[in-house]
């Protein structure tokens, strides 16, 4: 491991320390799922991971062929974040709908008294 | 000697958002052609849906602006509740594109053919004052659409068309904007109802707002997601 880039893995690392901290305080007030808080913490602690073990993580990128594991990662948040645009995308539908359906039901019963005569 | 066809009760519904400056002129008009219009007042912020009551429409009021698919929905509903099953639909545009003298046309086209829906196409009819660019877009539209309902139609984001009850019946639009003129069509392909088309005439307004262009990319991003939802 080189010494040269230590100031800016314990710069990152203390960004992640500040989200791990934060996310275990508004955890302990109830306002997060536990599959939600397992999964950010797990995923936060992996960055931790790979930012002291830069070495392991260039082995592996050259291994698949991509050059830098810098490389690796940046490819790696591209498709999460892909993932979750798309998760985020088919949610806002599901509650476009369900929005949908209670604005028509109230339209409907309040047009209730205009019974067309046919 | 065959009996002719009764001629059913025809409903006449019109979605209209911020028409103030259009809907009473072409409430009174319709109504001289339809029984009962219904206009589904979309979120306007301005007295649309006040001109079409005063105009003779029972009006259909959404709180929050959903968009046209969801108010012809709206619509379809109202008709299915409160209106005998034999009554036909008329689906109409809010903004003086269409004639409303035309609707016997669909009306005498349901009766002859034995269909259940009946597509109103400006292609087969006339589009006086269409931009080159819409044009081309409307052309893409239909591959598009009959890449995904297999329908042979010449016209498919045409507003004005006739419902007949077992269309009714089984079309139910989940897609709350413009895409669910495709979305329609899937429903004809998938279902098997039968179908016609008859000319009709969209007029274009230079100074009116309408469906812009960027629409149609949106429309294909409404139907992809559509696909990949479970």
């Amino acid at each position: 491991m080189s010494w040269y880039h230590l100031p800016s893995q314990l710069f990152i690392a203390s960004i992640v320390c500040i989200v791990l901290i934060r996310t275990f305080l508004v955890s302990r007030k109830n306002k997060l799922s536990g599959g939600f808080v397992l999964l950010w913490t797990l995923l936060w602690s992996s960055a931790l991971l790979v930012l002291f073990n830069l070495d392991r993580l260039s082995q592996i990128s050259s291994r698949i062929g991509i050059g830098r594991g810098v490389d690796l990662v940046v490819y790696l948040a591209l498709i999460l974040l892909f993932w979750i645009v798309f998760q985020l995308a088919l949610a806002h539908k599901r509650l476009e709908r369900q929005l949908t359906v209670a604005i028509r039901e109230q339209a409907l019963q309040a047009a209730s008294t205009q019974k067309p005569k046919i | 000697m065959k009996k002719p066809k009764k001629i059913p009760p025809i409903v006449a519904v019109i979605a209209a958002r911020n028409e103030s400056g259009t809907i009473a002129d072409v409430v009174r008009s319709v109504k001289k052609q339809v029984s009962v219009v219904v206009v589904i007042d979309d979120g306007s912020t301005d007295d649309t849906g006040a001109l079409a009551k005063k105009a003779g429409a029972v009006v259909v009021r959404h709180s929050l602006n959903l968009g046209q698919g969801a108010s012809l929905e709206t619509g379809f509903e109202y008709v299915r509740r409160y209106c005998p099953p034999e009554t036909v639909v008329i689906t109409f545009d809010a903004d003086k594109q269409f004639v409303p003298s035309e609707i016997p046309v669909l009306v005498a086209a349901y009766l002859k053919n034995n269909v259940d829906i009946v597509l109103g196409s400006r292609f087969l009819g006339a589009a006086p004052g269409i931009p080159w660019l819409r044009m081309v877009l409307l052309q893409l539209g239909v591959w598009f659409t009959q890449l995904f309902s297999e329908l042979k139609v010449t016209d498919t984001h045409n507003g004005f068309r006739l419902l007949g009850p077992r269309a009714l019946a089984v079309i139910r639009l989940q897609h709350n904007r413009m895409a669910h003129a495709s979305e329609l069509l899937d429903i004809v392909g998938r279902t098997g109802l039968r179908y016609t088309e008859v000319p009709v005439t969209v007029r274009y307004y230079s100074d009116r707002k309408g469906q812009r262009n960027i629409d149609t990319v949106k429309i294909m991003i409404d139907l992809l997601l559509e696909k990949f939802e479970l």
